[in-house]
């Protein structure tokens, strides 16, 4: 890799430990994938979790702040299920090393957004800028929606936060955001649920891929979310292309320069079959109901406010909305938490979504769930003890009133 | 020298060991015990299997983004392997080569006559591999 003199002087140590680790892990990178140089990254987005990073790599993020490493670029932090209100004297175990962790990006400059939905939250990369976001699920949705560019990050997220630079591979240069596969979508494609499974289907079909979808009607901000999460967590492409809708497909030859290749199908059976594979509950009893994951937007919760006016969740039923900090504000503004309250559900702040990792919150033993969430439905099976559902957020709503989910065909 | 292979050296530094050999890559964050080093992989070629001392041989990383951190966090722990020889290595397992300090070299000619046991030494700043004489078992 060709490095510019500042960089080489940061490479040296000139620029202080903290940064002098931080190329040694950039500069590996960039060796390891052949880039030719350094790129400016505008922002970082980093994930960063105790139960990861272990004692040792919470003293090496310590170590970081101590050695005087600062943010250069503005970078947000989801230090997962992390509950900012809980006093830190009162924290224990993974829960106060997650605390500690968080600290020591706070020391560093970064924003605590605590959120696996930064775009929710308003905080959303321009087209054509090159950034450094580590929470998988958010990559198809800066690459292909907002036609920014990221790689899959990891530890390397952290290190161009305190560089301002990332190797220049991958998603970075256009040649690698072609499309690759053309999907005609043969049957309307509609709610956060609909859109969730598309992208676990795409992902499980077309390992790897860039798909370009034909036929999606204008998805609604909580869909292509959904789309995007869906896609990243039961895949490793870190794109789609919707012609017409993204960026960077205004065109079928946009999308496909060297031509498109002959369309496959995705249909109402591909589907059904996708959430077959997937559902593990077969009965209509519902105990829990779980929306937001990745966190509601303020539309999503809107949403439900609207679906529970006047109506009560279920003695015994558990109706819970996570959400992160900004739109939280904006929705106790709206009087959306209110309503929400009132009615009988939950809302958490800045949490980790219920059951979407193998820590806590968990499941109770044997919970049937019910969630407008591909992601959860994709995760949770795996490393959780309950049954789940996939809904969409009214059927899910008039579950959480009525104790019961129909079966029902779509 | 006739059992030294050339590669591209990722990640400088020396080590020696016996190969643990696998075509697949391998899940640092979540497919691999952090207090054992083992393998808990379900299905993986190397389920079971100790990383404690090995050279790893293997494919590359996969899975999680936590990967980099895991990496570090078994070889941390004492349980992790002493080096890696990778067919093709990704930005994760090289961040995490960084974070964890031991060597990692790629795309060695003769990548494929690497076998389970050989004693071999890698030299990450040169891109080496060493078939050394003897045989040995990781976590011995």
């Amino acid at each position: 890799m060709r490095l510019t003199a500042e960089q080489q002087a940061m490479a040296d140590g000139r620029a202080g430990e903290a940064v002098r680790q931080a190329m040694a892990m950039l500069l590996a990178v960039g060796k390891a994938v052949e880039a030719p140089r350094l790129i400016p990254v505008a922002s970082a987005h980093i994930v960063i979790d105790a139960v990861t990073l272990g004692e040792p790599g919470l003293k090496q993020v310590d170590g970081l702040a101590r050695a005087g490493g600062r943010f250069v670029i503005p970078t947000t932090i989801n230090a997962v299920a992390c509950d900012r209100r809980a006093a830190p004297d009162r924290l224990q175990g993974a829960a106060l090393r997650q605390h500690e962790v968080l600290q020591a990006c706070i020391a560093m400059g970064g924003l605590a957004t605590c959120s696996c939905n930064p775009i929710g939250q308003g905080i959303v990369p321009s087209f054509g800028q090159s950034v450094a976001w580590s929470e998988s699920g958010t990559a198809p949705y800066v690459n292909g929606v907002l036609g920014a560019r990221t790689n899959r990050e990891g530890a390397t997220s952290l290190a161009s936060a305190l560089t301002g630079f990332t190797p220049d591979y991958g998603m970075h240069r256009p040649q690698a955001r072609k499309g690759e596969i053309l999907v005609d979508l043969v049957a309307p494609i509609s709610g956060i649920d609909g859109f969730g499974l598309l992208g676990l289907h795409l992902a499980r079909r077309w390992p790897g891929r860039i798909p370009v979808l034909r036929g999606l009607s204008s998805p609604q901000l909580d869909e292509w979310i959904a789309l995007a999460s869906s896609f990243a967590i039961a895949g490793s492409a870190p794109m789609f292309h919707a012609v017409g809708l993204t960026p960077e497909a205004p065109s079928l030859a946009a999308a496909f320069p060297e031509g498109a290749p002959a369309p496959e199908r995705v249909g109402d059976d591909d589907l059904r079959v996708e959430r077959q594979r997937l559902e593990s509950e077969p009965g209509e009893t519902i105990d829990l109901v779980v929306l937001g994951c990745p966190h509601a937007s303020l539309q999503q919760l809107a949403e439900a406010a609207r679906l529970m006016a006047g109506r009560r969740v279920k003695s015994g039923v558990d109706c819970v909305l996570h959400t992160s900090q900004g739109v939280h504000a904006l929705a106790e503004a709206a009087g959306h938490v209110a309503a929400l309250t009132a009615a009988g559900a939950r809302l958490t702040v800045g949490a980790m979504c219920y059951g979407c990792d193998f820590r806590d919150p968990r499941f109770p033993e044997g919970a049937r769930v019910a969630t407008n969430s591909g992601k959860l439905l994709f995760v949770a099976p795996g490393s959780q003890r309950a049954r789940l559902r996939l809904a969409d957020t009214a059927a899910c709503l008039d579950a959480a009133v009525t104790g019961r989910l129909p079966r029902y065909n779509r | 020298m006739g059992n030294m292979l050339q590669g591209i050296g990722v990640v400088a530094g020396i080590a020696e060991g016996p190969a643990l050999v696998t075509r697949d890559g391998v899940a640092f964050n979540l497919g691999v015990d952090m207090t054992s080093g083992r393998v808990v992989e379900r299905g993986h070629e190397l389920e079971g299997a100790c990383l404690k001392g090995a050279v790893l041989v293997c494919r590359g990383g996969k899975g999680s983004g936590g990967l980099s951190y895991g990496l570090l966090q078994v070889v941390a722990n004492g349980c992790g392997p002493v080096a890696i020889v990778a067919e093709q290595a990704d930005a994760l397992i090289a961040a995490g080569a960084v974070l964890a300090n031991i060597p990692l070299v790629h795309r060695i000619s003769g990548h494929d006559r690497l076998r389970p046991g050989m004693r071999l030494r890698i030299d990450g700043g040169q891109g080496t591999v060493t078939v050394l004489n003897g045989q040995g078992t990781p976590c011995g």
